[in-house]
């Protein structure tokens, strides 16, 4: 047993995020492949390693890419065709690493959306259909309206997640949507799934999820070789994998009473906090927070459960300065899922790896040391710009 | 037939019927196979009261999404039945702006999407 290695993100890159009808997924992915060879200083023959987390229908899968853009390698893996499993192939890659079954393993989409559909996933909603329920909205809405009834939360407050985001790509040039948003624009916004606004969420603008079309590139490395690179390593902190079981209902947060979750009284367990302690953290330890906001309320509900404010605090703790990139807890700063389009989690960590590496120009929060990006699925990864032991 | 075809059968019998476990006394909905509470197999089907409260709804006002069986606005919402399961249905005879969180209401069975549905109604 040989011992765990610590593990560092050495290339990030990701492409024009947009509609890219004349584009393919092996097209995406190898742009992206090339351009974070480029930032690591590494050639393609130093990757053996690839964790795929979206392939065919939405992307292609690993064996594909692997041919077409002539990577050989001795681990590779792929989840279920999904976003939510963003942060477990990110792990995945990681703990190859940790434990020498590889040295440089890239995390590589080329996210179409577009090739033929199928029906993706949607635990016992077979019938749901019948009374009319489609889609992630439809949950999301369940889960915020109960939580409005827990908490008397006025649901307009949301507006300030969605403004300051937006806020925040305006500064993001790779961001699809930058146009500065007013609080007449929020307020005017439809409620066509109530209690959610159409800027609630990710599908804005009526472009839909399918306009994300985008390649993504993460590499890590071992920290050993993270150092002989051209780019300081960022290295990963702290990770929590997805949560499951009747409480963790997708599009929610535990407590608030949706599909099979109990409607108890909510606290942040063991887990949730686990992504702090291994390296000996706390919540207020974060310089950034990154929650997937595919729609405006996880920003709420993530706070919440990662222990950055009480259960039903959020939608007051939320305001326009606290989340700002100057704030105390600055939130997206690349614009989020919403703002700077829908990449499945993964826009969010090449932002935290740039942020890390203090490049982020205009957008940049200053000295960021240590953030954390999370998902209603209950997983959390945080990554940082010095390695555990010399932050104990 | 499977759990999911057996609960329809029923439905288009005009019940509404859920499964208790035969060895723990759990019930369960929606249908499944297998005891949540003790993995077992074996359940009979009862008629339970149809009475609940509710725990959280939502509504569809997107002109895209009506169906000439569920016009817009249309409540879904879920309910915990006092029999001790949840349901998932749409709420029908109240205006969508006077539904709430907490008010009580029962299952009836309504001609719906696809036939014969349970739903929603205020008590």
């Amino acid at each position: 047993m040989t011992e765990r290695r610590a593990v560092a993100v050495v290339g990030a890159a990701v492409t024009k995020i947009g509609l890219q009808p004349d584009r393919t997924s092996v097209g995406l992915a190898g742009e992206a492949l090339r351009d974070s060879l480029e930032d690591a200083g590494l050639s393609r023959e130093d990757i053996d390693g690839v964790s795929v987390n979206l392939g065919y229908p939405l992307g292609d899968n690993y064996d594909r890419l692997t041919d077409e853009l002539g990577l050989r390698v001795k681990f590779a893996a792929e989840s279920w065709t999904h976003g939510r499993f963003t942060g477990s192939m990110f792990m995945q890659a990681a703990r190859a690493i940790a434990n020498n079954l590889a040295d440089v393993v890239v995390c590589l989409n080329g996210l179409k959306w577009d090739l033929p559909p199928v029906r993706l996933d949607v635990p016992h909603i077979g019938d749901y259909s019948r009374y009319g329920m489609a889609g992630a909205a439809d949950p999301a809405a369940l889960s915020l309206r109960r939580y409005m009834h827990l908490y008397g939360a006025d649901p307009d407050r949301l507006g300030r997640v969605v403004l300051t985001f937006r806020r925040h790509a305006a500064l993001n040039p790779r961001a699809m949507f930058r146009d500065p948003l007013t609080w007449d624009d929020y307020l005017a916004s439809p409620k066509l799934i109530d209690p959610l606004r159409e800027l609630d969420r990710v599908s804005n603008l009526g472009l839909g999820t399918r306009a994300s079309q985008a390649g993504i590139s993460v590499i890590l490395a071992s920290a050993n070789i993270a150092k002989t690179l051209r780019q300081p390593p960022v290295y990963v902190i702290g990770t929590q994998p997805m949560q499951a079981g009747p409480e963790e209902a997708y599009m929610s947060r535990p407590g608030l009473g949706l599909f099979m979750q109990t409607t108890s009284t909510f606290q942040p367990t063991a887990n949730d906090m686990a992504v702090y302690r291994a390296a000996g953290l706390k919540p207020g330890d974060m310089d950034g927070f990154y929650p997937n906001d595919n729609f405006s309320p996880f920003a709420w509900f993530l706070l919440e459960r990662f222990g950055h404010c009480r259960p039903g605090e959020a939608h007051e703790w939320v305001t326009e300065e606290r989340i700002a990139l100057d704030g105390e807890l600055p939130m997206n700063s690349n614009g989020g899922h919403m703002s700077e389009g829908q990449t499945t989690g993964w826009g969010q960590l090449v932002e935290m790896v740039h942020q890390l590496r203090h490049t982020c120009g205009e957008r940049q929060i200053k000295d960021a040391e240590l953030l954390q990006w999370a998902t209603v699925f209950g997983d959390s990864i945080i990554l940082g710009n010095e390695p555990i032991a010399s932050r104990s | 037939l499977n759990p999911d075809e057996t609960y329809w059968n029923y439905v288009g019998n005009g019940e509404i019927r859920v499964q208790q476990c035969a060895s723990c006394g759990q019930r369960r909905f929606p249908p499944s196979e297998v005891c949540h509470a003790c993995l077992s197999q074996e359940a009979s089907w009862e008629q339970v009261e149809l009475g609940g409260t509710l725990v959280s709804f939502f509504v569809v006002r997107d002109p895209a999404r009506a169906r000439e069986e569920l016009p817009v606005p249309y409540v879904v919402g879920h309910a915990d039945l006092d029999a001790r399961v949840r349901f998932t249905a749409n709420v029908l005879d109240i205006s969508p702006d006077a539904v709430a969180i907490g008010m009580r209401l029962r299952l009836e069975l309504r001609d719906g999407i696809g036939g014969t549905l349970p739903q929603f109604v205020p008590e």
